[in-house]
């Protein structure tokens, strides 16, 4: 079934389908085009009309009704193509085109207009992007900038917008593009040609002057709302990029904590260490993905549909990003939430070891480092994590795990508390992963010495595995730190500043953490709390 | 150097030349003009008949009358003025001269 309408062709009337109308209205639409400057060309067009009507009644004479497109086609095919048309109009211009193509009225050069078509003012900026084949973008932006640092912008474009006259009609908007004017340039353009047609020449340049000036009135309010617009959109493009580099600049600058370039660990050591298992790795990494790219790239899209003018309009783009954006949130929390899980329970391993009570001053000090750097600290606030953690074959090391501490002892022997804390999914597991860290510390005679790392067995990953000793100082006994101590965390004795405890004993380091031996009376710990 | 293109400028040239021939003998509408033309292959297409019967009769050398048609609207019917039949000798003897002159030029070439 299809729609018909009903056409008068040279006094004469047709039931044509609507889009065998449509072809035909085409095809006359653009055969009145190519003759509507020849004197006589109304004449020519009705000589074609009536021909046509002509054809159709032959066609419709076998009690056939409607004109369908199949007898449009034929008819055109027997008249011929618009270009055909003009085989003989050129002959009297032959003398001077006759070394290019029959068709070609002229060889048109590229001529400035102001473009009507893809403005944001007043087209100045899509009118110059023609005339040089820029993107008019970029002329938009140069000019904005021109208006942010001077000012100048503004008043360049008022006067270029007055003294540029507009493309209106099919010619100038083809000599606007460089195109040459043919059948073929103007059958493209030729549905907009009906309009502008009529209006002559002179008509026109005589009123424009005084017609621009109006419309520049009129747009310059509406056009201030879309220059805010405007601005928004090169916020969002200015904050995209902002964002981006940010994020590019984390991940590469050595100072990161994410850095995974250097010496750090590899995402897949990552994965295996701390998000025991690739499901909770994957729901994390591409929640966490799609929370940070969803935002930027809708902030790009904003900005380019924005600058545009909604020229690149994506259906559905924004609806998809919101909704990529809830599923990250989904998928990030999940995959996060699991991860926190396997911490959330605490476990403990402790061992005690004491002195003879013959001992008057306990010497504390750290055993040769085989692992890593000696100079290094260990204390977690001054070293990436990476130079201070390892991992090899079967174990996972690290160098943060070790703090110390000094208590009160109430027998008069000093008492060494070591104790191995972790975390873990449950109650058991958190203990069980306690007792698997391997510490190593001996007591031999007055001497405490200890480990400045703890070792851990590579499949229970990391579980924030830690060791903690505390030594508690009988009353009027002294402990001595050995200066390689300052390496590890000393809990409740500050580095870097002087330390005055509560009866006034004094305790210092110097401010480059290299202490000679300090001492600590027990006195001093007498009202100290831990 | 394009052949159709060079093939159209010659028959540009004559095209005129033979609708007024195809007038001199008779009164014809556009129809019976192109059915000639077509048959002997100057023209291929009907639309551009028009424009140069428009022109040729602007120009003074056609004039036409109305005549009733039972298939379709009123035809007109083209024939040569006073002015086309002389403009018409003095084609048909420059063409002739300059089919001589072809001719003795292409025999001479082809000997």
């Amino acid at each position: 079934m299809n729609k018909t309408v009903t056409v008068n062709i040279s006094g004469f009337v047709f039931y044509i389908e609507e889009n065998a109308y449509a072809v035909l209205a085409t095809y006359l639409n653009r055969i009145k085009a190519i003759f509507q400057s020849d004197e006589g060309g109304d004449e020519i067009l009705n000589d074609v009309e009536a021909r046509i009507a002509e054809l159709f009644h032959e066609k419709l004479a076998d009690k056939k009704e409607v004109v369908t497109i199949k007898d449009v086609e034929q008819v055109i095919q027997v008249m011929g193509k618009p270009e055909d048309y003009t085989d003989d109009t050129s002959f009297e211009n032959a003398q001077h085109s006759s070394g290019s193509s029959s068709h070609n009225y002229t060889n048109e050069k590229r001529k400035i207009y102001r473009d009507p078509d893809d403005k944001v003012l007043g087209g100045v900026c899509s009118g110059f992007g023609h005339y040089f084949d820029i993107d008019p973008i970029i002329l938009r932006i140069a000019l904005l900038l021109l208006l942010v640092f001077g000012g100048t912008g503004f008043f360049l474009y008022i006067i270029l917008w007055i003294v540029i006259p507009k493309a209106e009609t099919t010619s100038e908007k083809l000599r606007m593009h460089g195109e040459k004017i043919n059948v073929e340039s103007i059958k493209k353009k030729v549905t907009d040609f009906s309009n502008s047609a009529s209006v002559t020449n002179t008509n026109r340049r005589a009123r424009s002057f005084i017609d621009r000036l109006l419309e520049l009135l009129g747009t310059i309010f509406g056009a201030l709302g879309r220059i805010i617009l405007k601005l928004i959109g090169v916020f969002f493009g200015v904050l995209a990029i902002g964002l981006l580099i940010g994020l590019v600049a984390a991940l590469l600058s050595p100072d990161s904590e994410l850095n995974i370039n250097d010496n750090s660990f590899s995402l897949a050591e990552i994965r295996e260490m701390i998000f025991h298992g690739n499901a909770n790795f994957f729901l994390s990494i591409i929640g966490v993905t799609l929370l940070i790219l969803t935002p930027i790239i809708g902030l790009i899209y904003g900005a380019i549909r924005i600058l545009s003018g909604n020229k690149y309009a994506a259906r559905g783009l924004g609806t998809s990003l919101i909704i990529l954006f809830i599923i990250g949130v989904f998928t990030a929390s999940t995959g996060i939430i699991r991860t926190v899980h396997g911490y959330h329970e605490d476990g403990t391993s402790e061992e005690i070891m004491s002195s003879g009570s013959d001992t008057e001053n306990l010497h504390v000090m750290l055993l040769p480092d085989d692992e890593f750097h000696s100079n290094l600290n260990l204390d977690g606030q001054h070293t990436p994590y990476w130079e201070v953690m390892k991992l090899t074959e079967n174990q996972f090391i690290n160098g943060q795990g070790v703090s110390f501490e000094i208590g009160d002892s109430k027998s008069d022997d000093f008492k060494i508390k070591i104790i191995k804390e972790s975390q873990g999914g449950k109650s058991l597991e958190a203990i069980n992963f306690a007792e698997n860290i391997s510490f190593y510390s001996e007591l031999r005679g007055d001497t405490l010495r200890l480990s400045p790392y703890i070792r851990i067995p590579r499949e229970d990953g990391y579980r924030s595995q830690r060791v903690e000793i505390v030594v508690y100082v009988p009353e009027g006994k002294r402990v001595t730190l050995d200066k390689n101590t300052s390496r590890i965390q000393l809990n409740n004795v500050k580095k870097g500043k002087s330390y005055i405890f509560e009866d006034g004993y004094k305790l210092h380091y110097d401010e480059n953490y290299v202490p000679k031996s300090i001492e600590i009376e027990s006195d001093s710990l007498k009202n100290y709390k831990l | 150097m394009n052949i159709e293109n060079t093939k159209a400028q010659m028959r540009k040239g004559i095209l005129e030349y033979c609708i007024l021939s195809i007038l001199g003998n008779r009164e014809a509408y556009p129809s019976d003009i192109l059915s000639e033309l077509k048959e002997s292959k100057l023209l291929v297409v009907e639309g551009t008949l028009y424009p140069l019967l428009t022109r040729l009769k602007n120009a003074g050398l056609l004039t036409y009358r109305w005549e009733e048609s039972t298939s379709g609207p009123p035809r007109k019917y083209y024939k040569l003025t006073t002015v086309g039949e002389s403009f018409l000798d003095e084609l048909t003897n420059s063409w002739k001269e300059l089919n001589k002159a072809v001719l003795t030029i292409t025999k001479k070439a082809t000997k």
